[in-house]
């Protein structure tokens, strides 16, 4: 891929014609308005601005239908669940603590018109960025990316290692979706060839090898021990034994007469210095106890060379940045800049080389598995010759000058502050919704006063929650709950009860509220059956008449409007001169029909080189197995406006049309794998047709009989 | 590859979080009601009559798919042939032809390629990345709307209309064989089309940006004023002729509503009321966004005094009468707003503001802009994304504004003169002014 500085960039297709097929994520902290606004927006290509609030969604859920997205997230590092589609699962973990940053993202193109098979290129992105704002556009953070297809020879044993740290991460996690990607990434990574290259990493590493993976690496390059020691690390081992283990670390690597820690700057408090932010106590300890010099540098508030991303590429920016500027809001961005240090990172340094360590590690206990439990944490190790000595210093080009530390004077730094963990609802295991039914999941000892709610999903304002489970403050609550929508309680914040008004909600929100000892904190509920979804969580289904017309113009269903206004011919129906108003007459309705029909071979067709665009397009919101089911439904519900009363007959001639379609689309897909996606389908829609046969005596003459033989040919 | 430390990158897309008091919604009606079919971004013309003909030669090159599908062919299918133009366009700005490249988007990808073309003497190709995503931030991304708005394509499958038949017809064929014209259409195999440097060049000669012939300006003009509301408001851009601004103020918006009145069509179309409605609510957005802006700077420099201490601060106070006068405005207006389109444009912050009306102190103007921007942020008002609070009220006494909104300088006074979105106005004036539709004074 082309070079670039810019993180957000290496979310983007790799080339031309590529579609994002597959993207896992692990990070500590998420922040979903990002994901969803900024990354998945540039990720899937989302044309509309995010002001255009129903346009931005209606586009980023087709987008995400055909795209599978998993995140694995630290219940600790999201405050707040603001993920609006039930298309992302948002996957938390909390036995032991999430803090990897690792990427995996596949893309597809067809290739159907050569008649070869669809390329496929996936990435790997490891490094410090969380998957926040800050992360991607702010910090000083250190990334590297590697490309994989069946072009080029990469190092795949380090994509099946990232494979097997996910794999680690989700071991309790029952995700079908994620299973299913991972299954994917593996089969894909199996067929690739291994190789590698001068720039490229020669391991990847969780917490426990990051140290002797270095020192192994160091061992190949020199026999001699090195001459620094570089750390590049926000965070430090706290607490009275804390130099023990930076003591340790530094004797493991060698012990090299120079160490030099970078650690986050800041200004003195009488804003005249800026100092590393590190504990003078510690650091005169350290002093002390190694045999060599030690220097603490600060990173710099902003580094010139490092540089503003953009500048370069004019033309990128959408409506939205014009709002932010008229508004000033952009323009204050650029008045103050600090940028906070997250890049996490060792390097060995001597005549004959370095190693160097970049990823998710801080220099804690926990980070590097210095003698305590240790974090899931990614990181990739390089060895280097003494010709890339300019390319590593361009990684530090962010860091201050060095001050020594010397032994009898403690150094001036500004005291690291401790930030307090808030309390999440580590009992949950998981919340899984399927149709209206929510499955909750318990782990670990239940709190007795636990309240779980889950808010209405409404278009405005609040229609109050379901009440999902309350516990009394005595008995212990079950392992295990499944919770009916329908047969819920509805309560308002305070759980006294509400009536319900309106036509109430029947699909689940994304989050759980867990109320407990005080606390309060977001859950997020994950869907399995994500056909089954509306477009938009607030959203309604569409109409027969709206699919027919989507597929016949492809005017696309408005499902935040209430449905009243669709079809080709919008104006009421009124009699004297005006031309007889057609929208009630079958024949016209079963003629719009058909000539939909190519429309859906059509759409079929262009997805029909991945799975999770052709089951999107067969089974979602707008696909032939929906206007199916609208059909069959129409005969036992009253007609929509602007639609006609059906006959058994005009909806048996549209049941054996749409398996009709499904049977040549099939016939026309030479992968197996992608065939299986019609069977569900087409079992479906037959087995309508049989419902409707039995039921309605005039679908069992000779002639429908011969007619459906003549069309799907010898059908049961 | 080699790792690399990010670039800061506080640019690009802002995340939505541009509209702390919910005031876009009511902005989008509004330009919808004065400018509909125009954005903010659709700055030149001709990308009308570009897109028109990669279309024209998509239906040409091969078969057109039916039902939505289509539509996404012929989107994709202006890619390439829109690289291709922006490298004939820069060559031209190259030969000199002032404009020629002025507004292309992504114009540096462009110049680049260009630039190692030329230092080659290769043929040119689309076969370069032209923006980070061109199907999003592209020709296709921005001015489909314009391009629908302006009769020129159908909106649902994306075919040309007549006019827009007509005009695809008008702009100049690119110098390439039959065969390669064909590779144009269709993106899989277009990397292949080889067009001779000389060529490119000459083909940018009549296709640049501003090369449109008077033929082609005209139906431009035409399609540029196809709705009756842009023609109204074109009709009275001319006659505010020589007092056209560069940059739109309510009181340019003002005199532009003064020559809607004289207009007929423009009064039966609500336009005067339109401008009316824009300066009244622009007013009331800006005294609450001043005071809003306030209470970021105020609570980045105080961050442990309580707000009783800003309450009686007399510039504090001031912002106060402010708010409630330009809210009595509003009011007013509303109530005497006979138009169901335009008060329903203007409902958006009918609420808010019924509630700065009432406030009786300082401290109560501070409690409503807080508990309004809450009720943004969750998502409450308008069934949006909930978002995180730009600034959060401890024990309604202490102000704390989230790091990524903290302000070191206090914000300007609300004067009532500048405008807090873009009304379209400045694009529009633009494209008239290209196409001989509006003389530049």
């Amino acid at each position: 891929m082309e070079k670039s500085r810019r993180l957000l960039d290496y979310y983007l297709p790799p080339g031309e014609g590529f579609v994002l097929e597959s993207l896992i994520a692990t990070t500590y902290q998420v922040d979903f308005e990002f994901l969803e606004e900024e990354l998945l927006a540039s990720a899937l290509g989302v044309r509309s601005p995010v002001n255009r609030i129903k346009a931005f969604r209606s586009e980023l859920e087709r987008g995400l239908q055909k795209a599978d997205v998993s995140i694995l997230y630290d219940l600790r590092g999201c405050e707040r669940l603001v993920r609006l589609s039930p298309r992302i699962d948002a996957i938390p973990v909390s036995r032991r603590k999430l803090h990897s940053k690792i990427s995996l993202l596949m893309w597809a193109r067809d290739n159907s018109k050569s008649g070869a098979p669809p390329d496929r290129c996936m990435r790997l992105v490891v490094g410090s960025a969380n998957l926040t704002r800050q992360g991607f556009r702010q910090n000083y953070e250190c990334v590297a990316a590697i490309d994989f297809d069946r072009k080029r020879v990469s190092p795949t044993s380090l994509l099946k290692t990232a494979i097997g740290l996910v794999r680690q991460i989700c071991a309790d996690r029952d995700s079908p979706q994620l299973q299913r990607q991972l299954a994917a990434f593996s089969a894909e990574a199996d067929i690739l060839e291994e190789g590698t290259g001068p720039e490229l990493p020669v391991a990847l590493v969780a917490a426990d090898d990051v140290v002797p993976t270095l020192r192994n690496v160091w061992t190949t390059i020199s026999d001699k021990a090195p001459e620094s020691l570089t750390i590049v690390s926000p965070f430090w081992a706290e607490g009275v034994t804390a130099t023990d283990a930076l003591v340790q670390l530094a004797q493991q690597l060698g012990a090299p007469p120079r160490v030099e820690l970078v650690c986050s700057g800041e200004r003195s408090a009488d804003g005249k210095l800026w100092l590393p932010v590190f504990e003078a106590a510690a650091a005169l300890e350290l002093r002390r106890r190694l045999s060599g010099q030690l220097f603490l540098c600060a990173t710099l508030p902003e580094a010139a060379a490092m540089g503003v991303a953009g500048t370069d590429d004019i033309g990128d920016e959408l409506e939205d940045r014009e709002f932010a500027t008229r508004l000033g809001i952009e323009k204050n961005k650029e008045v103050d800049t600090h940028r906070a240090l997250h890049a996490k990172t060792i390097l060995l340094d001597g005549r004959d080389g370095s190693t160097l360590y970049i990823g998710s590690s801080n220099c804690t206990r926990r980070g590097l598995g210095l003698g305590a439990a240790a974090n899931h944490e990614a990181g990739f190790i390089y060895q280097l010759t003494p010709r890339h000595r300019k390319q590593v210093a361009s990684l530090l080009g962010f860091v201050g000058p060095p001050i020594e530390v010397l032994p009898d004077a403690a150094p001036s730094t500004v005291q690291p502050t401790r930030e307090e963990e808030c309390a999440v609802p580590s009992f949950l295991e998981e919340v899984v919704a399927s149709g209206g039914i929510i499955s909750i999941g318990f782990r670990e000892t239940v709190p007795r006063d636990l309240v779980l709610l889950m808010p209405i999903p409404t278009k405005a304002g609040s229609a109050g929650n379901w009440l999902l489970f309350r516990g009394n403050g005595e008995n212990e609550p079950p392992q295990h709950l499944e919770v009916h929508l329908d047969l819920c309680g509805i309560c308002d914040e305070r759980l006294e009860p509400i009536a319900e008004f309106g036509s109430r909600s029947d699909t689940p929100n994304v989050y759980v509220e867990a109320r407990w000892e005080g606390h309060t904190a977001n859950f997020p509920v994950r869907f399995d059956e994500k056909t089954q979804l509306p477009l938009l969580l607030v959203g309604r289904k569409p109409s027969e008449g709206e699919l027919i017309d989507y597929f016949l113009f492809g005017r696309e269903p408005n499902e935040w409007g209430d449905g009243l206004s669709f079809t080709g011919n919008e104006s009421t129906p009124s009699s004297g001169d005006e031309p007889v108003d057609t929208r009630y007459i079958l024949t016209y309705f079963i003629r719009r029909f058909v000539r939909a029909i190519p429309g859906i071979e059509a759409e079929i067709k262009r997805a029909a080189y991945s799975r999770a665009p052709l089951t999107a397009v067969l089974r979602g919101p707008t696909s032939p197995l929906e206007l199916a089911e609208r059909a069959f439904a129409s005969l036992t519900t009253a007609p929509a406006k602007d639609e006609p009363s059906k006959t058994p007959t005009a909806v048996g001639f549209q049941l054996v049309e749409i398996c009709a379609v499904l049977q040549r689309s099939r016939a026309e897909i030479a992968e197996i794998e992608l065939r299986v996606c019609f069977d569900p389908v087409t079992a479906r829609c037959r087995e309508m047709l049989r419902a409707l046969e039995e039921r309605h005596p005039e679908l069992g003459t000779e002639a429908f009989r011969r007619y459906k033989e003549q069309i799907l040919g010898c059908v049961e | 590859m080699f790792p690399f430390v990010t670039a800061y990158d506080p640019l690009g897309g802002s995340a939505g979080s541009i509209d702390p008091l919910g005031a876009l919604q009511t902005y989008g009606l509004l330009a919808d009601l004065l400018l509909p079919g125009v954005t903010t971004i659709t700055t030149r013309s001709r990308y009308l009559s570009m897109v028109c003909a990669a279309i024209a030669n998509a239906e040409k090159g091969q078969q057109v798919l039916p039902g939505p599908s289509g539509l996404a062919q012929r989107r994709k299918a202006i890619e390439p042939f829109e690289r291709l133009w922006a490298l004939a366009c820069v060559a031209a700005g190259d030969a000199g032809h002032e404009g020629a490249s002025d507004g292309l988007r992504g114009i540096s990808y462009a110049e680049r390629t260009y630039r190692d073309l030329r230092a080659k003497n290769r043929p040119a190709s689309c076969d370069f990345p032209l923006l980070k995503y061109q199907s999003r931030t592209g020709a296709v991304g921005t001015y489909w709307t314009a391009l629908v708005g302006g009769q020129l394509v159908e909106r649902d499958s994306g075919s040309l209309s007549s006019e827009g038949q007509e005009l695809a017809k008008r702009f100049p064929e690119p110098r390439v064989t039959a065969r390669d014209k064909g590779r144009l259409a269709d993106p899989s195999i277009a990397h292949r089309v080889s067009v001779p440097f000389d060529d490119l060049v000459m083909w940018g000669e009549e296709c640049h940006l501003q090369a449109a012939t008077d033929e082609e300006k005209q139906q431009l003009g035409e399609a540029l004023t196809a709705s009756d509301r842009r023609d109204c408001v074109s009709r009275a851009l001319r006659m505010m002729k020589g007092a056209i601004p560069d940059e739109w103020n309510t009181e340019h918006l003002v005199t532009l509503g003064k020559k809607l009145v004289t207009l007929r069509q423009a009064v039966e179309l609500g336009l005067p009321l339109v401008i009316d409605a824009i300066v009244v609510s622009e007013q009331f957005h800006e005294a609450v966004l001043a005071a809003f802006e306030i209470l970021l700077w105020w609570g980045t420099q105080n961050a442990s005094k309580p707000t009783a201490d800003l309450f009686v601060d007399a510039d504090f106070r001031s912002t106060f009468d402010r708010c409630r006068a330009t809210a009595q405005r509003f009011r007013d207006f509303r109530d005497g707003c006979a138009r169901r389109d335009v008060r329903e444009a203007t409902q958006g912050l009918a609420t808010f503001c019924s509630r700065i009306d009432v406030c009786q102190s300082a401290r109560e103007l501070v409690i409503e802009i807080m508990d309004h921007h809450h009720r943004v942020q969750s998502g409450k008002l308008d069934g949006g994304v909930p978002k995180r609070d730009w600034i959060t009220w401890h024990g309604r006494n202490i102000l704390r504004p989230s790091p990524r909104f903290q302000r070191n300088n206090p914000p300007s006074p609300a004067t009532g003169i500048s405008l807090t979105h873009p009304y379209r106005l400045e694009p529009f004036v633009q494209m008239l002014r290209e196409n001989g539709w509006l003389v530049s004074d």
